[in-house]
C-alpha cells in the first residue's frame, strides 16, 4: 500500500512540473518577403523642395533621386545613382544644381535637376551624413560620423577640415555661422566652440536628433527623442504589468512611454521642448510659416497588422486612434496626441512645406510623393506614384514597426545602431544600448549579459514580451535575423587620425592584453567573459568611436576612460596616459 | 494531506484489507453479532433449507428485528413448525411441531409486517414448500441496487483562486458497497479580465458507499479518471486544452425516501498546469491540483434488491 502511495505521490510531482503555458501574445504569420536589394534601417529626412516648386526625393532604399515637378503632379526625371550609394540628405547649390549625400559611398553627388543628371561624384569621409549651402562663401559643408566637418567648393574640392566630436548629423546655416548637430547627443555645435543642448527633465533624458534645420525666422528647430531614465521593468508581475500594454509600458493614445518624439526650439532667449504624447517613432519634421509642425511617423502600425480581440463583446477597434497615422502634425504649442487621420500614405519618412504652404510627404515604400494643398492630413491630397522596384522588406518591417509600447526597435536603435542612452532596467541593473550596425553574425549570445542565445530568443522577449510586439513566426524570425545581420556599416576614420599613434596604439592594443578578448573581424562580440566577478559579453570595437558611454552600464564616458577602466579592471594597474591615448587613436580607427 | 485523509476515509469506510482466513472468521463473528446480516440470496426464497432454517432459528430474536425506523420491536416468539411451513388444517400449530424461536409466521424477522397474517385467506403452497411470498420492501442497504444522481454546487479552491462549480454525478450499484460512478462538471474560474475560462471535468469510476450509523447517512469515496477539457475564449480567439482528470470524491448523503441531500469534498488533480501569458507575464494559472466543496441534493431514481454477489451452490 505504501509503495503504491509513493509511486502516486512521485507521479503527481512529476506531472504537475508539466505546464502548458500559452502565449496571448499574437503571433504573426504573414508571408515572408524579402527584395531583391534589402534596404537599409530608415534615414529620414531625404526631401528638399525649391522655390520653383520641385521636389527632389532621395531614396536610399533604392539608390534613386527623383525630381517632382509638383504643380504639375509628376515625375521630371529619376536619376539612378551606383548600387549601395544611400542618397540621403540634400542641399541646394548655386545655378539650381543639388548636392546630395551619399551614405553608402561616402561622398556627395551633385545632380541637375533641370536636366535629371549626375554632375560630379566625390569621395569624402566613410560616412557623411549632413550637408548644407552656405551663400555668403559659395561653399558646401559636409559633417561626418567620425567627427570631420568638411568645407568643399562646390566643385567638391576640400577647402577646410574640422575634427569636431564623433556623431555629427546636419550643418546647419545660422545667420551666417556653421553649427553642426549631434546624433545621439541632441546638441548642437558651433564651430567657435558653443553648444546648443536640450535640457533635461526629471524623468527624460534628450537624444537622438533625427532631423535639425533652422526655421524661416532663424531659430534652430531640432526633432529629436526622449528617452526615459526611471527605472524600466522587465518582468513585472501579473498585476503590475501595464493594461493592455507591456513591460516597457506606453501604448496609451497620450502616453509619452519610454521613448518619445519631441520638438525644440532653440531661440535667442529661450529654449523650448515639446514632448509630443503618444508618438511613434518619427524621423523627420518640418515646419510650417504658420508654426505647424509636420512629422514624418515611418513606425506607424499599418492597418492590415492591427490585431483585435476575438474575444466576444470586446470589439475594442477604434474608428479613430491618432497612433495610427503615418504622418502627424501638430502645434508645437498645443501638441495633441496625433493626427486624427487614417489615410494610408505609405511609410512615410520624409516631410517638407512648400512656399504657398502645401505639405508634401515622401513615403518610402510604396514609393511616392503625397501633396496635401491644406497643409495637413484630413483634406484632400494628390500621391504622385515613384519609379523603382518594391523594397518592402520583412525584416526591415519588423525593425520599424511600432508595437504596443509605442517602442520600435529603430526607437532604441536609430538608423540600425544605438541611441547611446543608458537605460535603467529593474533588477538588472545600468544597460547601455548596444549597437547593430557593427555585423552581428556569430556574435550570439546576445545582450550585455548573454542571456539572449539567439535572435529568436531575443525577439521573443524583448520584441513580443518586452516591447509588447507581435511574436514571428520561424519563417519571419529567420528573415529578420538575415536582415539584421547584413546591417553593417564601414569603419571610421573618426576624430585626428595621427597614423604613427594609431600604429603604436595598435601594438599596445596587443601587448596590454586587449586582443585576447577583443579578437575576430570584429574586434570582439564572440565570447562571454567575467570581468570583475561578473560574466559580460566582450563587445565589438567597430566603431566604437561611435558609441559613447563606454561600458556596459555606461560608466565612462570617454574612450579613454573605458581604456583606462579596462587596463584598471583586468590587470589591477594604471596605464599611462601616453597608452590610453594611443590605445585610443587606434581604435577610433576601427 | 487532504489526499492522505481521503486515503485515511477509505480505509475507515472499507475497512482494512483482510486475509481469506480472517474473511471467514469476520462472517462467523458477523453471524453471532446482532448486526445487519446476510439475507438469503434469493429475496422471497423457501424456508425448506434446513442450513437456512438452523442459521434463521439460531439467531436473537432482537437481533433480527426490522431495521427500517419504526417498526417497533421485535415480536415475541411463537410456536411455529422450524421449517417455516404452516400445517395444512389450517390450525396455528401442528401438534407435533417442535418449539421454535422462529416467528409465527414463518417469515424471517427482516421481513416481518410486509406478509399477510397468519390465519388470514393467504392460499398456502402445496407440499410444504411455504407461500409464495410477495415482493418485499428492501431494508439492508447491503443487498440494495440505486440509481442516484447528484446535483451539486459549490466553490472549488486552488492555489490562489476559489472557481465556481456545478457537477451531475451518476452512481449506479449498490446502495451499501461499489458502484460505478460517471460525473460531468462545470468550474467557472471568477478572473475573467484576460482570460474567460472554464473548465469541464468528465470522468467515469467507482465509489464505496456504507452507511453510517443506523440513520440513513451514507458516506462514500470514489476514484473517478476522466479528462478535463478546458476552454477559454481569449483576445486571440478560443483555447481549448484537454487534460487527463483524476478526482478522489467524498461524499456525505442523507436520504429521505428517494430524495436526499448530498455534502462532497472533491478533489481533482488534472496533471498539468495550466497558464496564459502576456508579454512573458503569468496573467493566469491553474494548478493541476484542487479542491472543491459542494452540498447539493441527490435523486435515488430506481433502487431494488441486487443480484446475489455469488451463486450459491448448495440448495435445491
Amino acid at each position: 500500500m505504501m509503495t503504491y502511495l509513493r509511486l502516486f505521490a512521485v507521479c503527481s510531482l512529476v506531472l504537475t512540473g508539466c505546464q502548458d503555458a500559452i502565449d496571448l501574445d499574437p503571433l504573426d504569420n504573414s508571408p515572408v518577403v524579402e527584395s531583391t536589394v534589402r534596404p537599409p534601417p530608415i534615414l529620414g529626412g531625404t526631401l528638399t523642395l525649391t522655390d520653383d516648386g520641385i521636389a527632389i526625393a532621395a531614396d536610399p532604399d533604392r539608390d534613386l533621386v527623383h525630381v517632382v515637378d509638383l504643380d504639375a503632379g509628376e515625375v521630371r526625371h529619376t536619376i539612378a545613382l551606383e548600387p549601395g550609394d544611400q542618397p540621403h540628405r540634400v542641399a541646394l547649390g548655386s545655378d539650381g544644381l543639388a548636392h546630395v549625400v551619399l551614405r553608402g559611398a561616402g561622398g556627395i553627388a551633385t545632380i541637375d535637376p533641370h536636366e535629371g543628371t549626375v554632375t560630379a561624384r566625390h569621395g569624402l569621409c566613410p560616412e557623411p551624413r549632413g550637408i548644407a549651402f552656405h551663400d555668403e562663401d559659395s561653399s558646401l559643408y559636409v559633417a561626418c560620423a567620425g567627427g570631420s566637418l568638411l568645407r568643399l567648393s562646390e566643385a567638391g574640392a576640400v577647402q577646410e577640415r574640422w575634427e569636431l566630436e564623433p556623431d555629427l548629423r546636419d550643418v546647419l546655416i545660422v545667420g551666417g555661422e556653421v553649427k553642426v548637430s549631434l546624433f545621439r547627443e541632441a546638441a548642437v555645435l558651433g564651430l567657435d566652440g558653443t553648444r546648443l543642448a536640450v535640457r533635461p527633465t526629471a524623468d527624460f533624458l534628450p537624444h537622438v536628433a533625427w532631423r535639425t534645420w533652422v526655421t524661416e525666422f532663424g531659430d534652430v528647430a531640432m526633432l529629436h527623442q526622449m528617452a526615459s531614465i526611471k527605472p524600466v521593468p522587465i518582468d513585472p508581475g501579473p498585476d503590475e504589468l501595464p493594461d493592455g500594454g507591456a513591460p516597457y509600458g506606453g501604448g496609451g493614445v497620450c502616453d509619452l512611454g519610454l521613448v518619445s518624439a519631441a520638438i525644440t526650439i532653440f531661440s535667442d532667449n529661450e529654449v523650448r521642448t515639446t514632448p509630443l504624447l503618444g508618438s511613434r517613432l518619427t524621423v523627420d519634421a518640418a515646419l510650417s510659416s504658420d508654426g505647424m509642425v509636420a512629422m514624418a511617423v515611418p513606425g506607424v502600425v499599418r492597418p492590415e497588422d492591427r490585431v483585435e480581440s476575438k474575444r466576444p463583446g470586446r470589439d475594442d477597434s477604434v474608428s479613430f486612434d491618432p497612433a495610427r497615422s503615418a504622418l502627424r502634425v501638430d502645434d508645437p504649442d498645443q501638441p495633441g496626441c496625433g493626427s486624427f487621420d487614417e489615410n494610408d500614405y505609405g511609410q512615410v519618412t520624409a516631410v517638407a512645406y512648400a512656399a504657398d504652404g502645401r505639405l508634401v510627404v515622401q513615403s518610402r515604400e510604396p514609393a511616392q510623393i503625397v501633396v496635401m494643398d491644406d497643409g495637413a492630413p484630413g483634406g484632400g491630397f494628390a500621391t504622385i506614384p515613384l519609379v523603382g522596384e518594391p523594397r518592402f522588406d520583412t525584416g526591415h518591417e519588423i525593425f520599424h514597426r511600432a508595437t504596443d509600447s509605442g517602442l520600435s526597435c529603430a526607437s532604441c536603435h536609430p538608423e540600425g545602431t544605438d541611441d547611446g542612452h543608458v537605460w535603467d532596467f529593474a533588477g538588472l541593473g545600468p544597460r547601455r544600448t548596444q549597437a547593430l550596425d557593427v555585423g552581428l553574425r556569430d556574435t550570439a549570445p546576445y545582450h550585455w549579459d548573454g542571456d539572449m542565445a539567439d535572435f529568436d530568443v531575443l525577439m521573443a522577449e524583448v520584441l513580443a514580451h518586452r516591447m509588447g510586439g507581435k511574436r514571428q513566426s520561424p519563417e519571419r524570425g529567420d528573415s529578420f535575423t538575415r536582415w539584421m545581420f547584413e546591417q553593417q556599416r564601414p569603419a571610421l576614420a573618426a576624430g585626428s587620425a595621427d597614423p604613427a599613434l594609431a600604429a603604436a596604439g595598435e601594438k599596445l592594443f596587443v601587448s596590454y592584453g586587449c586582443a585576447t578578448c577583443h579578437d575576430g573581424p570584429a574586434f570582439g562580440g564572440q565570447r562571454t567573459e567575467r570581468i570583475a566577478g561578473v560574466a559580460k559579453q566582450v563587445p565589438t570595437l567597430r566603431r566604437i568611436s561611435l558609441h559613447p558611454p563606454y561600458m556596459h552600464d555606461g560608466r565612462a564616458a570617454t574612450l579613454e576612460a573605458a581604456i583606462q577602466d579596462m587596463v584598471e579592471t583586468t590587470r589591477g594597474t594604471t596605464a599611462p596616459d601616453a597608452d590610453v591615448d594611443a590605445i585610443a587613436a587606434y581604435l577610433r580607427e576601427l | 494531506m487532504l489526499w492522505l485523509s481521503s486515503i485515511a476515509f477509505v480505509v475507515l469506510v472499507l475497512g482494512p484489507p483482510a486475509s481469506p482466513a480472517d474473511d471467514g472468521a469476520a462472517r462467523g463473528e458477523a453471524a453471532a453479532n446482532s448486526g445487519p446480516r446476510e439475507l438469503p440470496d434469493r429475496a422471497g426464497a423457501p424456508l425448506r433449507d434446513p442450513l437456512a432454517s438452523r442459521e434463521t432459528a439460531a439467531m436473537p430474536v432482537q437481533g433480527a428485528a426490522p431495521l427500517g425506523p419504526g417498526s417497533g420491536p421485535a415480536a415475541p416468539a411463537s410456536p411455529v413448525p422450524a421449517d417455516g411451513v404452516a400445517p395444512l388444517a389450517g390450525t396455528l400449530a401442528a401438534p407435533d411441531a417442535a418449539p421454535s424461536s422462529l416467528p409465527t409466521d414463518g417469515l424471517t424477522p427482516l421481513e416481518r409486517g410486509t406478509r399477510p397474517p397468519v390465519g388470514s385467506a393467504t392460499p398456502l403452497a402445496p407440499f410444504g414448500s411455504g407461500p409464495a411470498l410477495p415482493p418485499t420492501a428492501p431494508t439492508d442497504p447491503r443487498t440494495l441496487r440505486a440509481v442516484r444522481i447528484d446535483l451539486l454546487a459549490g466553490p472549488v479552491w486552488r492555489s490562489r483562486t476559489t472557481d465556481a462549480q456545478v457537477l451531475v454525478n451518476l452512481e449506479a450499484g449498490r446502495l451499501q458497497g461499489f458502484s460505478g460512478t460517471f460525473h460531468v462538471g462545470v468550474v467557472v474560474a471568477p478572473d475573467r479580465g484576460i482570460v474567460d475560462a472554464i473548465d469541464l471535468p468528465i470522468g467515469a469510476g467507482f465509489v464505496a458507499r456504507r452507511r453510517l450509523g443506523r440513520r440513513s447517512v451514507y458516506g462514500s469515496v470514489g476514484l473517478t479518471a476522466g479528462l478535463l477539457v478546458h476552454r477559454a475564449a481569449t483576445d486571440l480567439g478560443l483555447v481549448h486544452r484537454v487534460d487527463p482528470d483524476f478526482q478522489l470524491p467524498l461524499k456525505f448523503a442523507w436520504s429521505a425516501g428517494r430524495v436526499g441531500f448530498s455534502l462532497a469534498l472533491l478533489q481533482g488533480f488534472s496533471v498539468r498546469t495550466r497558464t496564459y501569458e502576456r508579454r512573458g507575464v503569468e496573467v493566469w494559472k491553474r494548478i493541476p491540483y484542487r479542491i472543491g466543496f459542494a452540498v447539493g441534493l441527490h435523486f435515488d431514481i430506481g433502487v431494488g434488491r441486487a443480484k446475489p454477489r455469488r451463486a450459491r451452490s448448495r440448495g435445491l
